[in-house]
């Protein structure tokens, strides 16, 4: 390890504190209350400040930072975790076959495109694609399926390589027969059967520390400082060596070829 | 889903920094299956727990590794999980939300699935 790294970390903990505490007030800039620094640059401060406390606030470090800081312990929707970005929605395929986004729907005998593609839109398999194959929230009743579909198939994937082997289904079937030729709905539940949640005051089982996220967010753990290419922008250019070491690949190479798909990820 | 489009789309799966290693944010369902690793500190180290990872999760597109700066994982904001779509300009046509909560493929599928009719490169022939 770096000698510098120990002094370099705590620079960036006192900095990320003191960008915490500015921007504690990021939300309401003008509300009353005591004068304090930020609200002093906001009123009266010069135009750099004031456009670079903007900047801080409008940063999604500082959201996460204030969401760790805040005591969340990071879910769904909070600190940095929006939602997607895309060119593309309902509503641009919806213009593009010029139908109502609202009501409208594409059916089968109006897709231009190859049938299978038409096959995965229609996600839910009523025959026409309409907005809520589209709908991504847990108010849609294909979301709340999948999520139940997956919480399942986790319980039988015993490795979780996201595949069920024979061999994990036969030992799934013999761990819930117990000795028995078949299972029944009672077995199948005891599969779900879980210890109640832990009491708020037991620290050790409530997931992790702020310090433990404060150190993943340094560390870039739990995501990288910066936000990465915005929609339309050209996707920034990279050559790595595979794991095999054998070849390297640019993403140039395939520019006019083929779009991309980046799947960025660990194993843990 | 890369069996699906393999033919008409390049995947590259691009290994970065441990999210959850045994030195950080160590979480529970990792020890239950049997993973546990350190955040990788040379550049080897890390080719090998990409190896181990590609084996165990049976990966089949090309795997890259980015290097220990994560140059690559920053330029992108690709920690610890992240799905984009480029179009065949170069371009970003679809930003996943940061993984874990925004790994979302199927909404991935759509915008890719988009991407290649605006492209018009979608050909009749798919592979199942």
């Amino acid at each position: 390890m770096s000698p510098l790294r120990l002094p370099l970390s705590l620079m960036l903990t006192a900095l990320f504190l003191f960008v915490g505490r500015a921007s504690a007030d990021c939300e309401q800039p003008a509300g009353n209350g005591k004068e304090n620094l930020v609200k002093r640059i906001h009123k009266d401060g010069p135009r750099w400040l004031k456009d670079g406390l903007s900047w801080v606030c409008q940063r999604e470090f500082t959201e996460v930072l204030l969401a760790v800081l805040g005591g969340s312990t990071l879910g769904p929707g909070e600190g940095w975790f929006h939602s997607a970005q895309s060119r593309y929605s309902w509503k641009w395929l919806a213009d593009r076959y010029g139908v109502d986004p609202e009501e409208g729907k594409i059916t089968r005998a109006e897709w231009k495109g190859p049938a299978e593609l038409f096959e995965r839109l229609d996600r839910d398999g009523s025959g026409a694609i309409t907005a809520a194959d589209f709908d991504w929230t847990e108010r849609s009743p294909f979301v709340r399926q999948s999520m139940e579909a997956s919480r399942l198939f986790y319980k039988f994937d015993q490795n979780s390589n996201g595949r069920v082997s024979r061999r994990e289904w036969d030992n799934l079937f013999n761990k819930l027969a117990k000795g028995k030729d078949h299972f029944t709905p009672e077995d199948l539940r005891e599969l779900f059967k879980q210890p109640p949640p832990p009491k708020k005051k037991d620290k050790s089982a409530m997931g992790p520390s702020p310090a433990i996220l404060l150190q993943g967010l340094l560390t870039g753990e739990l995501g990288s400082f910066f936000e990465g290419p915005r929609i339309g922008e050209r996707a920034p250019a990279f050559k790595l060596p595979t794991h095999d070491g054998k070849k390297e690949i640019s993403l140039g190479q395939f520019r006019g070829q083929k779009p991309v798909v980046l799947i960025f990820g660990s194993f843990t | 889903m890369h069996q699906r489009y393999k033919d008409r789309v390049q995947f590259l799966a691009i290994y970065v920094r441990e999210a959850h290693p045994t030195d950080g944010w160590r979480v529970p369902f990792n020890d239950k299956v049997g993973i546990s690793i350190q955040q990788p500190k040379t550049e080897k180290e890390r080719t090998k727990v990409a190896e181990q990872c590609c084996s165990t999760l049976e990966i089949t597109m090309p795997l890259l590794v980015d290097g220990l700066d994560d140059r690559v994982g920053h330029a992108y904001s690709g920690m610890p999980d992240r799905l984009f779509v480029i179009d065949r300009q170069g371009k970003v046509t679809y930003k996943g939300g940061r993984g874990p909560f925004g790994f979302r493929p199927g909404e991935m599928e759509q915008s890719l699935i988009m991407t290649l009719l605006e492209d018009g490169a979608a050909p009749a022939a798919a592979t199942q």
